[in-house]
């Protein structure tokens, strides 16, 4: 079954923020609350929640995330994960990656 | 260059207290996000997926060093110590937050730089040949009319809410367009009398653009009296703002209404708009003219010996390392004993169109140094010293060396424009930063690189082209295919004075591919083409595509 939770921008400083339990915002996604699809109520309560407090947070939107096998939450999308970790520049071309040269 | 006024310093300070009670506003919580969204983007602040990005406008791309340094500065302290100069010849804040947006402005203001019109559907920065007043092929410097641009189009309330955002681009070079005008929604070619007079005047192209409907501008008028040139500009605007399209984002631009009426109509309805405004008020006068262009005047440039051979034997010297970054980075200036310095922001393993703090900082010296304080943005995402004394070649190269900032790698393939992608844009499928790396990586034989010769690589990270893929010789962009990264390739584009679209070579790649397919492209040419001689760009006209295709698909 798919999980949900509710992320947005922080207002302050465009950072991505998660709703945790309490309706209160977490830097951290793996704090944040999770939902699942068979509670389509809860989730739309959970972005109301979210929409309220528009002074803290932009454009909430609820991202689909998975449980890992250190049963911690993950995001499933590419994009949600380069949002989560940051920029992936300074990763790239790592010795091991890069490949080798190439000659004329 | 061109300098505030009493009524320029107002307007831009009156604005930044005004978006500073905006933000407090926001802050606050007394105005929402989607109330003070337009406000934010009015003043080129967006979000991004990790932060704010703010983009500062660079006038045609030119800077003082005191404002270059002033951009170190802000982005030492307000943002993480570097900037991102974009092909729009601005520069963008990848980080800052919301409470110092405020501050960066009224810092910005205090050098004479804002952050308005860089975003939002009106008449952009105009943008021009990264050249312009010391390129030795120019007929008048395009910068004084892209100041007249500036001052007609900042603030213009009938143009303000156009149906889609709006580019402009000019260059004063007849024969060599650097400034990319045919994909702009308006290209202005500075062109002699066809009739054989002493004056000049300018041929105007209409449509041109790229993103996800790549149209190569078309000629709109032949030839326009110089005096002209605002009256024909407004009545272009006007019958765009009147029939472009509202209903439907993706259709808005002028191109779409260009092709949708044809070039003949749509020239019928500006001439006949045009009959109503022309020698009117918008008319440009002698004195007009005179008071902006005596904000680019040249510079007290000392009387020297021409320096050609001196150049050329620094090519050609025992330094293998100054003598490529001479042979491509160097340009011939349009006074002797002078040159042109193309400054690479594109080093190995780091984005390009990225400079650090320091790196600014750095290069404001150099300007300050070996020429007369000015540095030029260019389009391609790299910086320009204007004004070297050739004789301090040696001296420059060693300093900006010492800062990586002397790839010797400008016009070459991995001179790569890439846009920010997937890596900090919203709207983004794929990354860009990261397959221009590698790339750079890759081809890290610089003999490898220089027998290459001139092509030009451009990445997308998705169909928006902010990278300008379609005009690349050489287009990457990204795609998503059921949430991987894939990368089509586009071979035969130029943004040139010989423009022409790229078309997609064949099926995309996966992440994994990308950079040895383009390895295989770059080999696939070295080893067919018909000489050195034979530009890459030149090969893949004559050859087609199939000597590629056969190469990275098997049987075509
Ligand atoms: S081309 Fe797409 S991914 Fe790249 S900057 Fe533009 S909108 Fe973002």
């Amino acid at each position: 079954m798919k999980l949900w939770i509710i992320t947005g921008s922080a207002t302050d400083d465009g950072a991505p923020i998660y709703l945790q339990t309490g309706a209160r915002w977490t830097r951290t996604l793996s704090a944040a609350e999770p939902v699942a699809d068979d509670q389509p109520q809860h989730k739309l309560a959970l972005l109301e929640a979210a929409r309220a407090q528009q002074r803290i947070v932009c454009d909430p939107y609820p991202m689909e995330v998975r449980r890992g096998s250190d049963g911690e939450l993950a995001p499933i999308s590419l994009r949600e994960k380069i949002r989560a970790e940051g920029p992936t520049i300074l990763r790239v071309g790592a010795p091991t990656s890069r490949p080798t040269a190439v000659s004329a | 260059m061109y300098r505030y006024d009493h009524y320029d310093q107002t307007i831009v300070d009156q604005r930044v207290a005004q978006f500073r009670d905006q933000v407090s506003r926001r802050l606050s919580g007394e105005i929402s996000e989607d109330e003070f969204k337009p406000l934010r983007l009015q003043n080129g602040l967006y979000m991004q997926l990790h932060a704010y990005m703010l983009r500062v406008a660079i006038p045609y791309g030119l800077l003082s060093s005191r404002q270059l340094r002033k951009l170190a500065e802000v982005s030492r302290k307000y943002d993480r110590g570097y900037g991102h100069f974009s092909t729009r010849q601005n520069i963008q804040y990848n980080w800052p937050r919301l409470q110092d947006v405020p501050k960066i402005l009224a810092e910005l203001a205090t050098v004479e730089m804002h952050s308005i019109q860089t975003s939002g559907n009106c008449i952009r920065n105009t943008t021009s040949d990264h050249l312009a007043g010391v390129a030795r092929d120019e007929l008048v410097d395009p910068r004084v009319y892209c100041e007249i641009i500036r001052q007609w189009s900042t603030f213009h309330p009938e143009f303000a809410f156009l149906p889609r955002k709006f580019k402009i681009a000019v260059t004063g070079a007849p024969t060599a367009d650097r400034a990319a005008v045919r994909v702009h929604d308006i290209g202005v070619r500075v062109v002699p009398d066809p009739e054989g007079g002493d004056d000049y005047g300018f041929q105007i192209l209409v449509g041109g653009g790229l993103g996800r409907t790549p149209r190569i501008a078309q000629v709109c008028r032949e030839f326009l009296p110089r005096e002209q040139l605002l009256s024909y500009l407004e009545a272009i605007l006007r019958v765009y703002n009147r029939h472009g399209r509202r209903d439907n984002k993706f259709k808005a631009r002028i191109k779409i209404l260009v092709g949708a009426l044809g070039i003949a109509e749509f020239k019928g309805q500006v001439e006949e708009e045009w009959a109503q405004i022309r020698d009117g008020a918008m008319t440009l006068t002698q004195a007009e003219f005179d008071r902006v262009a005596a904000y680019f005047q040249d510079p007290d440039y000392a009387e020297l010996e021409p320096s050609d051979l001196f150049v050329d034997s620094l090519k050609l010297g025992k330094d293998r390392t100054l003598g490529r970054w001479v042979a491509s980075n160097v340009i011939g200036h349009k006074i002797p004993g002078y040159s042109i310095v193309m400054v690479s922001l594109k080093p190995k393993g780091k984005p390009p169109g990225d400079a650090t703090a320091e790196q600014m900082e750095l290069v404001a010296d150099l300007a300050d140094r070996y020429g007369f304080g000015r540095v030029v943005v260019t389009h391609e995402q790299n910086l320009v010293l204007p004004d070297v004394e050739s004789r301090h070649l040696p001296e420059v190269h060693a300093q900006l060396s010492a800062s990586s900032l002397a790839e010797p790698n400008v016009g070459k393939v991995t001179d790569i424009i890439a846009c920010p992608g997937l890596d900090y844009c919203n709207l983004a499928n794929a990354r860009s930063i990261p397959i221009a790396t590698e790339i750079g990586e890759r081809i890290d034989d610089l003999d490898y690189l220089h027998d290459l010769g001139d092509i030009s690589l451009n990445i997308s990270g998705c169909i928006n082209a902010c990278g300008h893929h379609h005009v690349g010789n050489i287009g990457i962009l990204g795609i998503d295919k059921q949430g991987e990264e894939f990368y089509q390739l586009m071979l035969g584009g130029s943004s040139s004075d010989d423009a022409s679209l790229g078309r997609i070579l064949g099926p995309a790649f996966p992440r994994a591919e990308v950079v040895e397919a383009v390895a295989t492209v770059l080999r696939t040419y070295i080893d067919q083409r018909e000489s050195a001689d034979e530009r890459f760009l030149d090969y893949v006209r004559r050859a087609g595509f199939e000597p590629f295709k056969e190469r990275l698909y098997g049987d075509a």
